[in-house]
């Protein structure tokens, strides 16, 4: 809709002719809607009743083409709008149906068999999502439809498809750089093609974790699906021994491709925090992994502030960087390589020097000086400590929204000094 | 592709009869105007002399504004100095307007009497003060150690070149090594070739005598002479123009429909030509930063100057926001209707390609110093960029020679500066990387369409029928004392043999080319092209396609003025693959400079340069210039137009060395509405507009979800019916197979659509 006038759009809904039109279609779509729910209501009720029936081979023959139909009316509802949530509901239930039905009664079939079923299901599923998503690429229900079916039937040539996930994600987030139901979709396949790696499926990429069990699926797992994250809380720790098995089999060749890819997408476009969130996450494996060289773990450091300077410096104002700088300063957790250390303090100076660039404002540019100056806290000493005071202040001239939080900072510098 | 002209040439054409898509506003109804023997009208309201870009696109717009054209051109294909070139046409011109040939001032035009009832004309219109510098096709390009070549034995490598030891015999020997043949010992054969030591001065006068004698030549001269061959691949401007994503030229496009005969497709980068650091003689081209991206990416700037030049950027983007929201309304005030874009709306069209963050709001102070000193006009743009911003020389350099496309080192004012970058800004993030779109088949296309909508519209067409002079009458009635009484027109033989005699059309306006008329001081200003046919591509790119402008701001290369190049290839199809097209585009003011000498200097530092995007060499190696053409033309200035002119005739002046096209839409307008004040300027007419808007409502994008929905309540309907009859069930099976093609089929369209949607975005 965009570059099309309001008024102009508006004017043609009034136009007896398209009302008419628009009011047909209203009319089809609640008719489509109330024969799907009964059949729902239906299906809900004779699972309960018609288990016991007495033609048994027969009233399933009949069940399935009713179940047939239900899906294809539905493909057809949500190919016209992906939207509502309901409707993918109705069509996992009838999936579920048919996958028990089939374990139930076809003792006799191959698995070949059995697994081209489920093959050709995942087609159709993932035809339907992809011809959904392109009508609406941030439907959330298609999304998590597409997750679902991956999970619950867990192709056999895995390899092959999650690729294909891989390069349409690719080409969805061409289209739209900063889509982050694309974003979370994708690292949902890595993970899985991480999993896969393992000769596993469902077990999300810990770093830090001590053991290679599935961990316990807790909301978000279920929610997003297995996705590619540090643990929690021992951020990066070079004492944390980890288990021999596990670093081996994180594939740090697909890692490191997906860390360029971000790199790559942040050129296009740098104001997109999926990208950069998701690089933050890759971090741990790629720049801060323990494996690395030390020499190359830290020109890949000095690299990463680079490419935050560049961002900070053309637009000051855009929050993305500096979240990014927060967090990777956060992960050196006060464990600075002398040539690490020079570089923060260099970046203290130029972000000074942006702070006089901009006399009236610089939220941001304050709050990022004063991350760095509490990292390099240790040494500088009494200049620091005044100057981090002055940077409080003046935070709280600019942003007194958040005075209050200031005041704390400021108190427990104070604190900290006696 | 080159051949439009013949579509509406002819000694004269009534285009109705070429191309009925569009009845004339001033459609020749039963009561025809009185005619000559040449079916020429006996009055015309305006008759415009030459068919270069400006004159073509106010022919246009005077015809749809009902006005009777006479357009006429004393060469035999359109668009003047705005024309697309072959290489016959080139050497045609070369005859006649080469080096210290054809001065025009000598040319008396014994035609005409000389009195004051009448003005001379150059019979050679918009052409009247070209000059051609060089010609020259490359046709050896040199055999020496490692050179690879062609034998009548096949391929080799020039193993090495070795002076004879015998003193009294001065011979050299050439190895060659055949690669096409394998000998026993799984060594290739060697041909030993002798060679006088008289050829071997240099390598080409080497592989001249190797031709001669052995009919052995290098494999890049091989290349060069079959790419040579495709002469009808090339489309070559006389004055490449791009035009801006958003501008006059869009507008005017768009408004008048003429914008269906041409294709464009995006300029793909803007580079930038400096001497390196370390080494005054070695360059480097690097991508110029213009929008937030290229900023943040580019290698050029330190983290402060990307500070710098974005505070800038954006403060220029306020501004150009600002003026743009002002016009609109001054234009609402005008036609009162109640339509203004949101300033929201107006971001999205820019992209994101410079809009602040959200929670950044505009720099209210800093716009209004900017307004202050446009006002005062006391400091230079150069100044301003000094002094206001604290731009390093370079940034500077950048800001005013690649985003505000200065030429002159000479600052421009403030306003000036302001002005084109806003144009420059705005036009941005509308389609691809930069503000520039390309037509196809060469920039001459734009003048042809333009002529054609003309046509379309009625005007009358003479090609070969130069202007000689404009008449005068008195006019008793009127304070000034003179008139256009009508032009005269040079005669010409036609097609059957048939001698045409020169006569005078009776018009009331003449429009004229500035260098057509021979009284006037000449400018001593002139414009020098050239063109490089290079063999391979000059940036490497991914997609193998050059659509790249490039910059070399003054005193480079020694150039006085700022250069500005062109790199077109195959993908807007003006050569054949495996060549790109390099234009070269500089103002030479001093005539004691060598004009030539300077573009060929440039020609060198961009084959020479660095370049910044992965290089990867291969390519670069191979890039050779194959042909070139230099020739240059005099800057009628606008001050220059002589103001004592009687009424009814009007001067148009060829853009000179603009980047955009823009600039003639400009001029166009402006001539427009001297003559038909009031008037609106490349209208569509009503019935056309109508018939577009059905196309496009019959194009309705969600007709697909109403199939989707009938096709899904059909096979509620079928089941109902279908329920009594079990029988039935192959048949509704059949069906379903039958239905479910037509879900793969919408499948299809979605993916289509999804596709479109794509090119919406791009």
């Amino acid at each position: 809709m965009h570059g099309k006038k309001r008024a102009e759009y508006k004017a043609q809904a009034q136009n007896p002719k398209i009302a008419a039109a628009l009011e047909g279609k209203a009319e089809q779509w609640y008719t489509l809607m109330k024969e799907l729910q009964h059949r729902r209501d239906n299906s809900n009720n004779a699972t309960t009743t018609e288990t016991m029936d007495e033609n048994f081979n027969e009233s399933t023959s009949a069940a399935t083409t009713t179940l047939m139909m239900t899906l294809k009316l539905l493909e057809k509802a949500l190919l016209v709008n992906p939207d509502p949530l309901n409707l993918w509901n109705h069509r996992r239930e009838v999936l579920l149906t048919m996958m028990s039905n089939d374990d139930n009664d076809d003792p006799s079939e191959t698995t070949k068999i059995h697994n081209d079923k489920y093959d050709k299901i995942l087609e159709t599923e993932r035809g339907l999502t992809q011809a959904a998503l392109q009508r609406n690429p941030k439907s959330y229900g298609t999304w998590f439809h597409r997750k679902w079916i991956l999970q619950t039937i867990k192709p056999v040539v895995v390899e092959a498809i999650l690729k294909e996930e891989l390069a349409l994600t690719t080409l969805f987030l061409s289209l739209d750089e900063r889509n982050f139901h694309c974003w979370n979709y994708r690292r949902f396949v890595v993970a899985c093609m991480a999993g896969n790696w393992n000769g596993d499926w469902d077990v999300p990429i810990h770093k830090n974790a001590t053991t290679t069990e599935t961990t316990t699926m807790t909301s978000t797992n279920k929610l997003m699906g297995p996705q590619v994250l540090p643990s929690k809380g021992t951020g990066w720790d070079s004492s944390t021994i980890l288990p021999e098995t596990l670093t081996h089999t994180i594939p740090q060749a697909l890692l490191r491709s997906e860390f360029e890819f971000t790199a790559n997408k942040i050129k296009d476009n740098f104001s997109n925090f999926s990208a950069f969130h998701y690089r933050s996450q890759l971090l741990d494996f790629v720049v801060l992994s323990d494996d690395d060289d030390y020499d190359d773990q830290e020109d890949s450091l000095l690299q990463e502030f680079q490419l935050i300077e560049d961002a900070i410096c053309t637009e000051p104002d855009d929050q993305t960087a500096w979240w990014y700088h927060a967090i990777l300063l956060d992960k050196l957790d006060g464990k600075l390589s002398p040539s690490v250390k020079m570089k923060v303090a260099e970046q203290a100076d130029l972000f000074r020097e942006l702070l006089e660039d901009s006399p009236d404002g610089g939220k941001w540019i304050s709050l990022g000086l004063l991350r760095v100056l509490t990292l390099l806290d240790s040494k500088t000493g009494d200049d620091s400590i005044l100057e981090q005071q002055a940077l409080l202040r003046r935070l709280m001239t600019i942003d007194p929204d958040r005075m209050g939080r200031y005041q704390t900072m400021i108190n427990q510098i104070e604190k900290k000094v006696e | 592709m080159v051949d439009v002209p013949n579509e509406i040439n002819g000694l004269h054409c009534d285009a109705n009869t070429d191309d009925k898509q569009q009845p004339t506003p001033n459609e020749q109804s039963t009561d025809d105007p009185p005619r000559d023997d040449e079916g020429l009208l006996l009055e015309y309201d305006t008759v415009i002399c030459g068919t270069g870009l400006v004159q073509s696109i106010l022919a246009s717009a005077l015809a749809r504004a009902g006005k009777s054209v006479l357009h006429c051109d004393g060469s035999d294909l359109y668009g003047e100095l705005d024309a697309v070139w072959s290489f016959e046409t080139i050497e045609q011109l070369y005859d006649q307007y080469g080096q210290g040939k054809g001065n025009d001032e000598e040319i008396s035009n014994s035609a005409v009497d000389k009195d004051i009832w009448s003005v001379p004309l150059s019979p050679k219109g918009g052409l009247s003060s070209l000059q051609f510098h060089s010609l020259h096709t490359v046709r050896y390009f040199g055999i020496e150690t490692g050179t690879a070549v062609e034998s009548r034995y096949g391929k080799g490598t020039v193993r090495s070149i070795e002076r004879n030891q015998t003193i009294n015999d001065d011979t050299f020997t050439l190895q060659l090594e055949l690669s096409d043949w394998k000998l026993a010992d799984q060594k290739s054969p060697v041909l030993y070739i002798s060679v006088p030591s008289t050829v071997m001065d240099d390598s080409v006068h080497l592989e001249e005598h190797l031709h001669a004698v052995q009919n052995i030549r290098s494999t890049t001269t091989v290349q060069a002479e079959e790419l040579m061959k495709l002469h009808r691949f090339f489309a070559l401007d006389a004055t490449p123009a791009f035009i801006l994503a958003s501008g006059p030229a869009v507008q005017g496009m768009i408004a008048s429909n003429v914008a269906d005969y041409l294709e464009f497709k995006a300029v793909e980068g803007l580079y930038w030509l400096e001497a390196s650091q370390d080494n005054d003689k070695n360059f480097e081209l690097s991508r110029v930063p213009c929008s937030k991206n290229d900023v943040f990416g580019t290698k050029l700037l330190a983290p402060m100057d990307k500070r710098r030049l974005m505070k800038f950027i954006q403060l220029s983007m306020d501004y150009a926001t600002k003026m743009a929201v002002a016009e609109e309304l001054e234009v609402e005030a005008m036609e009162t209707e109640v339509e203004v874009l949101s300033l929201n709306e107006r971001h999205l069209n820019q992209g994101r390609s410079l809009a602040r963050p959200q929670n950044k709001a505009v720099a209210t102070n800093d716009l209004q110093a900017l307004e202050q000193h446009m006002e005062d006009g006391n400091l230079s743009f150069d100044e301003f960029l000094t002094q206001n911003y604290k731009l390093s020389p370079k940034l500077r350099s950048i800001v005013r020679y690649a985003l505000a496309w200065e030429t002159d080192p000479t600052s421009t004012s403030l306003a000036t500066g302001m002005l084109i970058l806003r144009r420059h800004l705005q036009a941005l993030g509308r389609y691809g990387n930069t503000a520039f779109l390309c037509p196809m088949y060469g920039s001459g296309e734009l003048s042809q369409a333009f002529c054609r909508s003309a046509a379309v519209f009625g005007a009358t067409y003479l090609l070969r029928r130069a202007p000689l002079a404009v008449q005068y009458e008195e006019k008793l009635c009127d304070d000034s004392s003179k008139t256009v009484k009508g032009v005269i027109l040079s005669g010409d033989t036609g097609s059957d043999e048939e001698i045409i005699k020169g006569k005078l059309v009776k018009c009331s306006n003449v429009v004229v080319p500035a260098t057509a008329l021979m009284t006037g001081t000449k400018s001593t200003c002139r414009i020098v092209r050239r063109l490089s046919i290079l063999k391979g591509q000059v940036i490497p790119s991914e997609n193998r396609e050059q659509r790249y402008v490039v910059f070399i701001p003054p005193n480079t290369i020694g150039n006085s003025h700022a250069i500005h190049g062109a790199l077109l290839d195959r993908s807007v199809a003006v050569s054949p693959f495996g060549c790109t097209l390099l234009h070269l585009t500089t103002t030479v003011e001093n005539k004691n400079h060598d004009p030539d000498n300077i573009l060929e200097h440039a020609k060198n530092a961009i084959l020479t340069s660095k370049r910044l995007v992965n290089n990867k060499g291969d390519d670069v190696d191979s890039l050779v210039e194959l042909y070139h053409v230099t020739f240059s033309h005099s800057l009628a200035q606008v001050s220059e137009e002589p103001s004592d002119l009687t009424n009814g005739i009007h001067i148009c002046n060829h853009s000179g060395q603009t980047l955009t096209a823009d600039v003639a839409f400009e001029q166009a307008r402006s001539l427009f509405q001297t003559i038909c004040p009031g008037m609106e300027f490349l209208g569509l007419s009503k019935s056309f507009d109508e018939a577009i808007q059905q196309r496009a409502r019959e194009k309705r994008y969600d007709d697909d979800e109403k199939m989707m929905l009938e096709s899904a309540l059909s096979m509620i309907v079928d089941k109902s019916a279908n329920s009594n009859k079990s029988a039935a069930t192959t048949a509704a099976a059949a069906k379903d197979v039958a239905k479910r093609e037509v879900l793969l089929d919408l499948r299809v369209s979605f993916c289509e659509r999804a596709s479109l949607a794509t090119l919406d975005v791009t």
